[in-house]
């Protein structure tokens, strides 16, 4: 059995989505965190033994538990392969899964940070130049339709939330990312996982 | 075959320390990158989106990311049991630490270096102070993050507070310096540190 620890539209949303893919039996508990206007209230200090810092993401599979957003794709999406969500350990696009996968959450997520917070206005913030990041995501999703390659994988599912965010705002208006949000949202998981997290 | 794009004594060098632990067949080329204090060229050469250090390549397959290339690589190269594959009990608590350095522990640090409060709520990470009391509490319980068994992850945090030395980055403990200690104390990394060459 899966538990998912989840705050309503928060980063343990795109997990649902990837659990609807998934198919497998799970089930939701809904845990309080601090968001990021303020409101809400830190999760009970019982918690902190599935997530160090009292955030979400997290999961207990059978007893295992996994926390932070990449890590809960990668494991999921390697502990049940017949979703056919994670590139297999010998297959080429691997190396672009994982990337990716980190990418997002490593670099993606602070230079984003930075540039909502004026960090980078006098020169870029050590994370690394938001040109440099929004240039390399554009030409991977020019030159294919998903991150890893010609397969939607669990990668896409953390990529796609936060191109959903911010295109059109600190994401430029391209044509790329609007046909890479057009074809996932219609998939049926992703439409599932909507009408659960809004529930 | 994999190709480590490398300078010397950077992030990059720590994959040399991996790539000796994991006994895989590997060639080092050597490339130059922009340096936080302004010196040294981009090398066209180098694959990685932004041109740092470190990144591998497979066979023209491109990994980088500290993180995905060291998940990448223990799970290609399993004989030496660097890292829990698939199935395993402990997969959960690899790929957790592993994407905790990725989207928590190095964005705190460079936070730190940016002299920048992390946001609570909306950040992904955390001040190092706190992400430091749920290593060290890790720590106390066995010897390595996992436990009893030295693994890829081990390779990213002990080089990481290496590096960081008495700097202050990263507050003093000594369960972390016993910890770097035994880390380091390894063949493969005196090894490894003989490959590194020298700016």
């Amino acid at each position: 059995m899966i538990t998912l620890y989840h705050a309503p539209r928060s980063r343990s949303s795109s997990i649902i989505w990837l659990l609807e893919e998934i198919g497998e039996p799970y089930k939701i508990v809904i845990t309080p965190i601090v968001y990021g206007d303020g409101r809400g209230a830190p999760a009970p200090e019982s918690y902190r033994a599935i997530h160090p810092h009292k955030k979400v993401p997290a999961i207990d599979h059978d007893g295992t538990v996994v926390f932070e957003s990449g890590a809960v794709v990668l494991y999921l999406a390697d502990a049940f392969p017949k979703a056919k969500l994670a590139p297999a350990i010998t297959d080429p696009e691997r190396a672009a899964y994982l990337t990716w996968i980190t990418y997002l959450t490593a670099t993606i997520s602070p230079i984003i940070g930075a540039r909502i917070r004026g960090w980078d206005t006098e020169s870029p913030s050590g994370f690394g130049t938001f040109e440099e990041m929004e240039d390399f995501l554009a030409k991977t999703l020019e030159a294919r339709p998903y991150v890893a390659g010609g397969n939607f994988t669990a990668a896409d599912v953390l990529v796609a939330a936060f191109v959903r965010f911010f295109k059109g705002t600190l994401l430029p208006d391209r044509k790329c990312y609007n046909d890479y949000i057009t074809r996932l949202e219609k998939r049926p998981a992703f439409q599932r996982a909507q009408a659960k997290d809004n529930g | 075959m994999i190709t480590l794009y490398h300078a010397p004594k950077t992030r990059s060098s720590r994959f040399i320390f991996l790539l000796e632990e994991l006994g895989a067949p590997y060639e080092i080329k050597q490339v130059t990158f922009r340096r936080a204090d302004g010196s040294g060229q981009i090398d066209p050469a180098n694959p990685h989106p932004h041109k740092k250090v470190p990144a591998i390549s497979d066979d023209g397959e491109v990994v980088f990311e500290s993180s995905a290339i060291t998940l990448y690589l223990t799970d290609k190269f399993p004989k030496n049991g660097l890292g829990p594959q698939v199935g395993d009990k402990k997969r959960g608590a690899y790929v957790s630490i592993l994407a905790y350095y990725a989207g928590v522990l190095e964005p705190a640090f460079m936070s730190k270096f940016m002299n920048v409060a992390v946001p609570r709520g909306s950040a992904g990470w955390v001040e190092v102070e706190e992400a430091m009391k749920f290593i060290i509490e890790t720590l106390s319980k066995g010897p390595y993050l996992l436990g009893d068994k030295f693994s890829g992850a081990d390779v990213l945090y002990a080089t990481t507070f290496g590096l960081f030395g008495s700097s202050p980055l990263l507050p003093e403990s000594p369960v972390i310096k016993d910890y770097v200690a035994r880390c380091l104390d390894r063949p493969a990394y005196a090894r490894a540190q003989a490959k590194d060459g020298t700016r």
